[in-house]
């Protein structure tokens, strides 16, 4: 219906469907900006979903949110802010009915990083950049108090330069905003289960919702994971032993009790559940840096919260090492030798 | 006779005395993700694989949850390996390795080097019981990557499976060696010697373990549960303390700590210790069930049984599994009311254990204690020969041979644990005791010296063997011999009263009479304050009997008769020990009655 009309609002024009996976909640379309004449990304809200107060919610949320980060690196960028446009639908019984579309127009992206992954279309390098700009975009929004909570390769764009963006954000929340909080009716963990962070499969970001800014860390080391292995981390760490042990601080506990009574289970359940070494994996990532992304990844993915690397400018400084490594291998290597040398001249002595 | 391998008083076979739980230092996702058990027994180590349990409700929504995001991954890339691989563990996570083998194949059939999913098709054919069809899978594996770290474990893990450890142990060396700084092959390799006895052997590499990965608490608490299997208690203390520095919160460290401070007396620390972790994290039943223990080590049975019943509370009798919980802790409450010398409390209990679960022996063994410890040996007899046609387990079979002997009934003694001991592997005790048994109440010290012998091969330093064939030596009158056996016993060897009475028998024999009847003395004032009284008696019954044989022997009737009637006014002795004291009077009544008066 929507590719039908010939242009929206007198700007967008050639409206053309792109075909997104079951369980999405908007239509994407791409059309030509008449005023840059570049192609664009369409993002309507599925008129069906309108009922749904949560989805709705999101929706205007993401769009106002992506507003506020116009001009700005790592985000994906808002061509035209949120508005709509009625359609009348005109049915066999000769009845018409008019249809409210809501819409926000960004930059159109060729890919997502999961794609990216699956088609094993970066070496080591390009993933460590993409992983740096992926950490940038969500320490942006730490900085202007949002927190993201759902992190995870789908998320992030890749664009027609190569750069990597984030996008849908819908589940974020400001934390300055008290009116951004998550609908009351609505008691689910936020974001993608695969990557959220296990306080907040204890609900303890409803106590306090900046513990999801930790939880943003814990999705991105996660999301490093799968970028270095191709497997998802919360497939492997999710089992029943872990829920087991997450279950009875899931539901039920006391708001003023809830972050106590984690607190003094969490340890253990951290001790119990040693997260996988990226060299069981195979040769996925060169043995130079290996060691270093194993330590990065699970600072980021510690499931104790209180123990995870929250600093970005470490994180950055890490990742910037590895990199500098992975530049300059033969160097490092002769380095490496050469202090080995050393020490062991220094123990003969 | 002594019964010292007897196991008349003791009530708590049932408490996990010695059972400490594993995890893997590090997750590699590739291997079993479930811990391990290490047991010691009285003859070695038991390792088991514990059990990966289900739960369901919010578990399972989860799960689901996962399983959907990963489908639509999979319709979103359909012909992608990584995808596929990440249901097919999702569905393994689930418990549906149909499922998931599906999937890994679909994956190899897309990718066919997919190594992620190669292995975890193997795993997953270990899980259903397909050891063959994984066996192929990581031996192709190991041609498209030779010297893979995780198959060549997989591969031990599969001789382990096959009660192979030599191979197992052989596997994990090749493992070791791709990197020798890789601690979680060595951890592996531990278990294995640990398995196979080789407790100094799993240190060694559980410390170059502990070298290469200085933060592991997994690696320091291994180390700990390997100290205690090989006896060295001090530094397994300082490596469960050293794990639960770096995990405060490891409960499996904690455990391991409280049981080493059990067995090395310092029970007030050990209460302190549970205590704390308890207040931490109440559902620890573990934890509680050793505080029990603690607490029951220090006398303090009202205190143990609170505990006990506190976890009965927290188990359901829902399942089979559950039931047989209930019984076990009704059994350990009943225990702790027969140390309290509670016995009308401790039958109920008993008796609950049995109702809860007819068909363990344990509890009807347990009843068959408290009446032998009541005297009432025609009673236990009774109930033991039931329990035995029910389940001929040899603790059973054991005690009935005990009960026969002291009722004087040396043939069938005799006849209820020989079989145990022909089967083949009987535990030191049962070799002990017919050994003793042939050698005083048969008077066939051949057949006896074989038993011996044939238990000191097998197990060679073991103390109840060295004390009874001594014992049996002295019985014989061949001091030289046993005061050899007595030498050999190992250094550090806990005293025990048995013990202690063999070696006043032995300075008995000596000539030493004074420091004889000391030894017999401490026996004593040992198995009374460890609140064996029943024990007790029968080492004073005993010394009086020995040393009436020896006055005899020195033709001192007069003392001869003083120790008789000592030994006959022990009230609730042993039949046996006061039919052969009655013999000896009624033969010097009837030669010199007449000459030496009764005292006074």
């Amino acid at each position: 219906m929507v590719e039908d009309r010939g242009q929206i609002d007198g700007r967008f024009t050639s409206i053309k469907r792109i075909q997104v996976a079951r369980g999405y909640f908007s239509l994407m379309f791409t059309a030509t900006d008449k005023t840059t004449g570049r192609i664009v990304a369409l993002k309507v809200f599925h008129p069906d979903r309108r009922g749904d107060a949560y989805r709705w919610a999101c929706f205007q949320r993401e769009a106002a949110l992506l507003q506020r980060f116009v001009g700005q690196p790592d985000v994906l960028q808002m061509v035209s802010g949120h508005s709509e446009f009625v359609e009348t639908l005109n049915t066999t019984a000769g009845l018409a009915f008019d249809v409210q579309f809501a819409y926000y127009a960004a930059e159109l992206a060729v890919s997502d990083v999961l794609a990216a992954i699956t088609a094993k279309l970066w070496n080591a390098e390009q993933t460590l950049l993409a992983f740096r700009a992926m950490c940038r975009s969500i320490q942006r929004l730490h900085m202007a108090g949002i927190v993201y909570r759902d992190a995870k390769p789908e998320n992030f764009l890749v664009m027609q330069d190569g750069s990597v963006k984030l996008t849908d954000l819908g589940t974020a929340r400001d934390l300055r905003d008290p009116a951004s909080a998550l609908l009351a009716q609505y008691d689910r963990i936020p974001g993608d289960i695969r990557y959220v962070a296990p306080e907040l499969f204890a609900h303890l970001h409803d106590v306090d919702p900046k513990f999801a800014l930790a939880g943003d860390v814990f999705s991105l080391g996660a999301t490093l994971f799968e970028l270095l292995t191709g497997m998802q981390l919360g497939t492997q760490l999710f089992g029943p032993a872990m829920l087991t042990a997450l279950r009875p601080y899931m539901l039920g506990i006391d708001r003023t009790e809830r972050v106590k009574m984690f607190n003094d289970v969490v340890g253990s359940i951290a001790d119990g559940h040693p997260l996988p070494d990226l060299a069981t994996y195979g040769p996925t990532t060169p043995g130079c840096i290996r060691q270093r992304l194993d330590v990065l990844y699970k600072s980021m993915s510690a499931i104790d919260y209180r123990k995870r690397l929250t600093d970005f400018s470490r994180i950055f400084g890490q990742i910037d090492t590895c990199l500098l490594i992975l530049r300059n291998e033969e160097r490092y290597r002769r380095w490496r030798e050469e202090r080995k040398r050393r020490r062991a001249a220094h123990l003969l002595k | 006779m002594n019964t010292s391998t007897a196991p008349v008083t003791n009530f708590k076979d049932l408490v996990r005395d010695s059972r400490f739980l594993l995890q893997a230092p590090l997750n590699n996702p590739f291997l079993s993700s479930s811990a391990l058990a290490v047991t010691r027994l009285k003859d070695g180590v038991e390792i088991e694989v514990e059990p990966r349990s289900h739960e369901q409700n919010s578990v399972d929504d989860v799960l689901e949850n996962i399983i959907a995001r990963i489908r639509r991954d999979v319709e979103r890339y359909p012909e992608s390996a990584r995808a596929r691989t990440n249901l097919g563990l999702a569905l393994l996570n689930r418990g549906d390795a149909t499922g998931a083998m599906r999937e890994f194949e679909i994956a190899l059939e897309h990718e066919p080097g997919d190594y992620v999913a190669a292995v975890n098709l193997a795993r997953a054919k270990m899980d259903v019981g397909d050891i063959d069809g994984a066996e192929i899978l990581y031996r192709d594996t190991l041609k498209h990557i030779p010297n893979d770290v995780s198959s060549l474990m997989s591969l031990a893990f599969i001789r382990v499976r096959r009660a192979d450890f030599e191979g197992a142990a052989r596997l994990l060396k090749e493992a070791v060696a791709q990197n020798e700084n890789a601690p979680l092959p060595r951890y592996h390799l531990a278990m294995v010697l640990l398995k196979v006895g080789k407790a100094d052997d799993a240190v060694a590499q559980l410390r170059i373990a502990v070298r290469a990965d200085v933060r592991s608490p997994e690696l320091y608490h291994a180390l700990g549960v390997a100290y205690t299997i090989g006896g060295h208690r001090k530094r397994a203390a300082r490596a469960f303390r050293t794990a639960l520095t770096l995990a405060p919160n490891m409960v499996d460290a904690v455990h391991g700590l409280a049981l080493v401070l059990l067995h090395e007396g310092e029970f007030q620390d050990a209460i302190a210790l549970l205590r704390e972790q308890l207040e931490r994290t109440p559902d620890d039943n573990t934890g509680r069930e050793i505080l029990a223990r603690a607490y029951a080590d220090v006398r303090q049975y009202e205190r143990a049984r609170s505990q006990l019943r506190q976890l009965s509370q927290r188990i359901g009798s829902d399942t089979e599994q559950n039931r047989a919980e209930q019984a076990r802790l009704a059994n350990n409450i009943g225990t702790c009311f027969a140390w309290e010398g509670n016995r009308e409390e401790a039958r109920k209990s008993l008796t609950l254990a049995t109702e809860l679960m007819p068909d363990t022996a344990a509890p009807y063994v347990n009843l068959a204690r408290l009446l032998l410890s009541e005297n009432r040996v025609t009673d236990a007899v009774t109930l033991l020969e039931k329990c035995n046609n029910r389940f001929a387990d040899d603790v059973t079979r054991m005690l009935l041979a005990i009960s026969y002997e002291r009722l004087g009934d040396y043939d069938r003694a005799i006849a209820r644990i020989s079989p145990v001991v022909e089967g083949g592997e009987a535990l030191p005790w049962a070799f002990a005791y017919l050994g003793g048994l042939l050698a005083e109440r048969r008077n066939d010290f051949a057949a006896a010296e074989k038993v011996f012998e044939e238990a000191l091969r097998k197990y060679p330093s073991n103390p109840s063997v060295i004390n009874n064939y001594a014992y049996a030596h002295l019985v014989k009158g061949h001091v030289e011999e046993a005061r050899t056996l007595l030498n050999s016993l190992p250094k550090g060897t806990e005293l025990y009263p048995e013990l202690l009475a063999t070696f006043g028998l032995l300075r008995l024999w000596e000539g030493d009479l004074q420091q004889g009847q000391s030894l017999y003395q401490q026996a004593e004032e040992l198995a009374s304050s460890a609140g064996k009284t029943v024990l007790a008696r029968m080492v004073r019954q005993k010394m009086h009997l020995e040393l009436a044989r020896v006055y005899l022997r020195q033709h001192d009737p007069r003392s001869a008769i003083r120790h008789i009637r000592g030994g006959l006014s022990v009230k609730e002795g042993r039949a046996d020990y006061r039919r052969d004291l009655q013999a000896i009077l009624d033969g010097l009544d009837n030669k010199q009655s007449s000459l030496f008066p009764p005292d006074h």
